[in-house]
């Protein structure tokens, strides 16, 4: 009979690997529901520039790859910053307002990256060469970096909720926005910086694919679907949820994809979250 | 009497003027059903671009002179964005908006199926690049494709690789889900099958697919002593074997479908895409397997666009000049005129070599373009020719023994 340990340690490493880059995707949108209550239909394409800065940063200008992430962290969720205080601050906890402004930006986000860098997907080279070994299995080093670096930046994620004045003032919006006002919490700020934060996490998690696929300016859109299924399957608003979401669907993936054709594997994604959403709709870990 | 020489002279002027067909020109639109944006932009633009130049080129001499009427050509191109509703109605906004009645640019599977819903009834002439053995048949006889496909190159691409290295006895094929997908890698099995190597695994995959750990998984599980990428698209085959390199995977590898070694190498990186053979690929530049004629124009094109030019689209210039000559020797616009003529005063000569339209015992009508095959290998960052092939359908035209002018 095959072996299958190597095949299934495979799994499991990878598995693992793609729920670490999800979820860095996914818990941005899902901070921004859980206090700003609006579905960022958008959240995508902050992952698509996170990928084009590793492209100029990092493959162009040769920069330090940890800067590289520092950097796109620091931009884009600056720039998120501002397009919530600018733009989806009008649209506050009003779904349908917020998805037509959201269709828009992504329109306008994907065109402008494609006028300023053109139709050809970007390569961006390996930042960590090298395979380890380890029996009949194996992994590149860069995999490796990925997983690490996001393990730390979801307990730094995890601290900051949870130890930090503007993370406590999060969770009180999310509970209850107008007590929170009530408190003294701007509110305004908070939602901004929200936001923002999960705009660079976005970021973040496009610099750290970008040297293993390639960078083009559809990548958030395909990405965008995983994400929400992730959100919905873990509810809405809920970090930890997304945390259990992520590391569901990288796993059925990783799974689920080595041992049935993709289409099975898309079945059965969808056919879960169908039945999740009849049981429970608020999801495995969401609010009531 | 001045005024009776005026008159006279006036006649002459018109009727000389209407003989050598300068006074009265008409417009032939041509059509070009194409991705333009998106994964398979690279086959797209190749394409669009061959026939604007292939256009200019004819339109400088005058146009196309058929019956006494000068034709000045205009290309009429739309994205279908890899969408095959789109490119449905952007068939039908060619054929009954542009008034078009040859589409001689068309790419990606699905969505050329989905063209020919709309060219087919309006009597069309349709050339492509997809592969796809459904796409030509007797009942569609204005179909055509201007580059080999898999069932043309695979045999040869096989030949080449089991020399080099005799060890092989065991294939895995896997591509895109779609005609190009399922045709490339069906060829592959059965040219591999000519050769004794057995199909150990064959996979096919969602265009937006990036994540290959799972199906790679399931794939080096069996050993394959060669991996082929088929008809993947290029940025996709490369993370393929990027992704297969990172697994432990150091077997021999080929891609049936690369047009674009340097992009091979830049995208998969120099470890994984070594010694890769490529079944689309030609150095135009060793002496060895030279045609002068492409070689100029290849720098023509990457002065003018800044870009390599794929395969796809130099077969579309290389097949353009076929049709319009073709036009001009049948003194005809009518599709189905022309296509004859472009069967029956095969082999054409072109930029790629002797060039037919053949293999009628796979399609039942000599509808796929053919010329000497080429194939390459990736070898320390470089592509390097690692033979030709001729098929058997151009041998029995052009001979056995030809051989690319020294």
């Amino acid at each position: 009979m095959e072996d299958l340990s190597p095949i299934i340690m495979t799994c499991i490493i990878n598995g693992l690997i793609t729920a670490m880059l999800y979820m860095l995707v996914a818990v941005g949108a899902s901070l921004v529901f859980g206090i700003l209550d609006i579905v960022n239909f958008a959240h995508g394409e902050f992952y698509m520039f996170g990928g084009f800065i590793a492209y100029v940063l990092f493959g162009q200008l040769h920069l330090n790859y940890f800067l590289t992430i520092g950097i796109a962290f620091l931009v884009v969720g600056t720039f998120g910053f501002f397009i919530e205080k600018f733009i989806f601050a009008r649209f506050r906890r009003m779904l349908l307002q917020s998805f037509i402004v959201c269709m828009g930006l992504i329109w306008i986000f994907r065109e402008s990256m494609r006028f300023i860098f053109g139709i050809w997907d970007k390569n961006v080279p390996v930042a960590f060469k090298g395979i380890i070994e380890i029996g009949k299995i194996s992994f590149s080093v860069e995999r490796l970096v990925i997983t690490i670096v996001g393990l730390v930046l979801i307990v730094v994620l995890y601290l900051f909720i949870d130890k930090t004045n503007q993370g406590r003032a999060m969770r009180a919006i999310a509970q209850n926005p107008e007590a929170a006002a009530l408190q003294g919490v701007d509110i305004s700020y908070i939602s901004s910086l929200a936001f923002g934060i999960g705009c660079g996490l976005a970021a973040i998690a496009g610099v750290l694919i970008a040297p293993l696929l390639y960078v083009s300016t559809g990548m958030g859109a395909t990405m965008i679907i995983t994400v929400f299924n992730i959100i919905i399957l873990g509810g809405l608003g809920s970090v930890s949820g997304c945390l259990l979401g992520s590391l569901i669907m990288g796993f059925v993936n990783s799974f689920g994809g080595t041992f049935f054709p993709q289409a099975v594997v898309n079945l059965i994604i969808y056919m879960s979250i169908f039945i999740l959403l009849v049981i429970r709709p608020r999801g495995l870990l969401g609010h009531a | 009497m001045r005024r009776q020489i005026s008159v006279m002279l006036f006649i002459v002027w018109l009727v000389g003027a209407i003989f050598v067909g300068n006074v009265f020109s008409e417009t032939l639109v041509i059509g070009a059903n194409v991705p333009l944006t998106g994964p398979a932009a690279q086959f797209g633009l190749g394409k669009m671009r061959a026939l604007e130049m292939r256009i200019e080129e004819y339109n400088a001499k005058g146009g196309l002179n058929i019956k006494g009427v000068n034709y000045k050509m205009k290309l009429v191109a739309y994205d279908h964005k890899t969408q095959p509703g789109e490119a449905a109605s952007v068939a039908k906004k060619l054929i009954y908006d542009d008034k078009t009645k040859f589409i001689l640019a068309g790419a990606v599977g699905a969505c050329c199926r989905a063209a020919e819903t709309a060219t087919i009834p309006n009597n069309v002439m349709f050339v492509f690049s997809c592969a796809g053995k459904e796409l030509l048949g007797p009942d569609k006889p204005l179909n055509f494709r201007d580059s080999m496909s898999s069932e043309e190159q695979c045999y040869a691409l096989m030949a080449i690789v089991k020399k080099a290295n005799p060890h092989i006895k065991t294939i895995a094929v896997l591509s895109s889900n779609d005609t190009t997908g399922w045709d490339s890698c069906k060829g592959l099995i059965r040219a591999a099958e000519k050769f004794g190597i057995k199909c150990v695994a064959e996979e096919y995959f969602e265009r937006d697919v990036t994540d290959f750990h799972p199906v790679l998984a399931r794939i080096l599980a069996k050993k394959p002593d060669l991996l082929d990428n088929a008809g993947t698209p290029l940025a996709t085959g490369c993370i393929v074997f990027k992704q297969a390199y990172e697994m432990g995977y150091r077997g021999v590898k080929s891609w049936l479908g690369c047009g674009m070694p340097q992009g091979l190498v830049n995208m998969a990186g120099p470890e994984a895409s070594e010694g890769t053979y490529l079944g689309s690929s030609w150095d135009y530049n060793d002496p060895k397997f030279n045609m002068r004629e492409l070689t100029e124009k290849l720098k023509v094109y990457k002065a003018r666009y800044g870009d390599e030019w794929d395969y796809t689209g130099i077969s579309t210039y290389a097949s353009a000049k076929i049709i319009f000559d073709s036009m001009i020797k049948a003194q005809s616009l009518d599709p189905h005129v022309i296509a004859q003529t472009m069967v029956e005063t095969q082999p054409h000569q072109t930029f790629l070599g002797p060039y037919i339209f053949g293999n009628e015992g796979y399609y039942g009508i000599k509808r796929a373009g053919m010329h000497p095959a080429v194939m390459g290998q990736i070898q320390k960052g470089k592509m390097v020719n690692a033979g030709f092939a001729i098929h058997p359908d151009l041998a029995k035209l052009i001979g056995e023994n030809w051989k690319f002018p020294q």
